[in-house]
């Protein structure tokens, strides 16, 4: 049956989320959740933006569709996932100081999950010195920044600095609105990647195993 | 530019339809400076919005929208805005309701506080996890009595999973070491199953597999009883206490 990103965005700005999860159910039940993230909530969560910039609704009226996506998508992480995870990869998720949008970025934590990764998403806000702290205690493989606000360009150029140095050099990947607007300095070029999408990331996951860029993080 | 007279101590301004500024209250100065231009004032992600909303055909309008005022900080308002024919239109800017403010930051809040509780009991967790391990390590300790010998004494209760966690640690140790007789010590032992049993039965025959003599003590008979329905082999030998096996191997 074909399902609809406008109906999804109704029922988010509704705040149901019984009726969200009644409605994708069948997605649910095939843990197809690449095509869950990017055809449905994804479009309704811009949906719901254009609705804004229409005056149809209003912000509080976001806060409510954002907490129902955010339900919905904490209940594909409890999801059944028996992926194996060889090489012990480690993925580290956050978004930067003084950023509140995170539906994007849990999404993405989402799929490392699937995909057998072992996963710290430490959420919306993170002060940079904490970022460090964490970076340097958990030695993570990758580290996933989001970034949707313009003003947010700046720190999320310093946090790419100053991460890409830790000593275990991380590879760095970055989504978000902002991830296109990133300029990445040439010779940050192997490490860090920007995508603004989920495909791309599945894609880039594939990629970087078939080509042994992740050596097993035991051995360091 | 003019000032807009008004008693009401809230920001107006005064614009031409191309959203020129043609005057503004004090407190509009006060918020924003001296802009020339309504855009300049007005977060990127709102302008079409504004553009659409701010239109001639509209007369009056209300609606949200994303200013940036004079330090550069970014804040959500309610605009009021009417034109007076088709030329001049006037807007207000009023901060959005103190109760909506702190709903939204209280939100904030409790979804940090979720993501800090989660990673506690992630870490919580983990702890437990090392605990464990730490603990399972500690049950066989390896001890190089001389170069020749090692002694190996199992501590605890023993059920399938430990005795492989035990297993790959003893077999770990024995590959290092230079000591070729081994004496594993079962006294220790609280309780064993017979899958544990069986896993300790497979331990014994890598290190002969290894090279190294094994000899076991400690062994209760009903074990030895269980040991010997399952087949030990052939080279593995049993002595009733530590002390015995010490003297003999060392002599
Ligand atoms: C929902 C929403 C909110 C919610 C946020 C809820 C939350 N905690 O996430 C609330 C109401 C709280 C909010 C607040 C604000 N918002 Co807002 N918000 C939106 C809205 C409508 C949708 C965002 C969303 O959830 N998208 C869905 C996700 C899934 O999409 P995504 O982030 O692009 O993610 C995809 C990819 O980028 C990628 N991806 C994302 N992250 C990552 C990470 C990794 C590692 C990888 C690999 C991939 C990846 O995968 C995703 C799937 O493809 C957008 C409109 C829009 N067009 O984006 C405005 C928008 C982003 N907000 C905006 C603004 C201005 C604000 C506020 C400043 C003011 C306000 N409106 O109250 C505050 C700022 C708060 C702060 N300090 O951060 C502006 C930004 C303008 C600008 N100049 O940048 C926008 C564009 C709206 C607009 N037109 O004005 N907002």
């Amino acid at each position: 049956m074909h399902k609809h990103p406008e109906k999804i965005a109704e029922f988010l700005l509704a705040g149901d989320e019984q009726g969200t999860i009644t409605y994708i159910t069948d997605y649910l039940e095939a843990n197809k959740q690449l095509s869950l993230y990017e055809d449905f909530l994804t479009p309704a969560m811009y949906i719901i933006g254009k609705r804004w910039e229409k005056n149809e609704i209003s912000v509080a009226d976001e806060h409510l569709a954002t907490a129902t996506c955010d339900f919905v998508i904490s209940m594909m992480e409890n999801h059944n996932n028996d992926a194996s995870n060889p090489l012990h990869t480690k993925v580290m998720l956050f978004a930067v100081e003084e950023e509140e949008h995170y539906i994007g970025l849990k999404m993405a934590a989402n799929v490392f999950k699937e995909n057998g990764w072992e996963v710290r998403y430490l959420g919306p806000n993170l002060p940079l010195e904490h970022a460090i702290t964490a970076v340097n205690t958990w030695q993570p493989t990758v580290i996933g920044l989001s970034a949707a606000l313009s003003y947010r360009l700046p720190k999320l150029t310093e946090t790419v600095q100053r991460l890409s140095l830790v000593d275990n050099k991380p590879f760095i990947v970055l989504g978000g609105r902002m991830a296109d607007k990133f300029p990445i300095p040439n010779e940050l070029a192997n490490q860090v990647f920007s995508m603004n999408n989920l495909h791309a990331l599945q894609n880039w996951l594939n990629v970087m195993e078939k080509g042994g860029r992740f050596i097993d993080a035991r051995s360091g | 530019m003019q000032e807009v007279d008004s008693v009401i101590p809230v920001p107006i301004f005064k614009v031409d339809k191309n959203l020129e500024i043609l005057g503004c209250t004090r407190e509009a100065t006060e918020w924003f400076g001296q802009p020339q231009t309504l855009l300049q004032i007005i977060d990127e992600g709102s302008h079409e919005k504004i553009l659409q909303m701010l239109h001639p055909s509209k007369v009056k309008n209300t609606f949200e929208v994303n200013i940036v005022d004079k330090f550069g900080e970014l804040l959500l308002v309610d605009c009021y805005a009417g034109w007076q024919g088709e030329l001049h239109a006037e807007l207000l800017f009023l901060k959005k309701d103190p109760t909506i403010t702190r709903v939204s930051t209280s939100l904030n809040k409790l979804q940090s506080r979720l993501q800090a509780t989660d990673m506690e009991l992630l870490q919580e967790k983990e702890k437990a996890e090392e605990v464990l391990k730490e603990n399972n390590r500690l049950s066989a300790p390896f001890i190089e009595v001389t170069n020749e010998l090692a002694l190996i004494p199992i501590f605890g209760e023993i059920d399938t999973e430990k005795s492989e966690i035990i297993s790959e640690l003893i077999i770990q140790n024995a590959y290092d070491a230079i000591a070729t007789k081994l004496i594993i010590d079962f006294t220790a032992i609280g309780r064993i199953d017979r899958d544990g049993l069986k896993g300790f039965n497979k331990l014994f025959r890598s290190l002969e597999m290894l090279g190294k003599q094994v000899t076991v003590t400690g062994v209760g008979p009903r074990h030895a009883k269980t040991f010997h329905e399952l087949g030990v082999p052939m080279d593995i030998h049993f002595l009733p206490s530590l002390q015995k096996a010490i003297t003999k191997l060392t002599k």
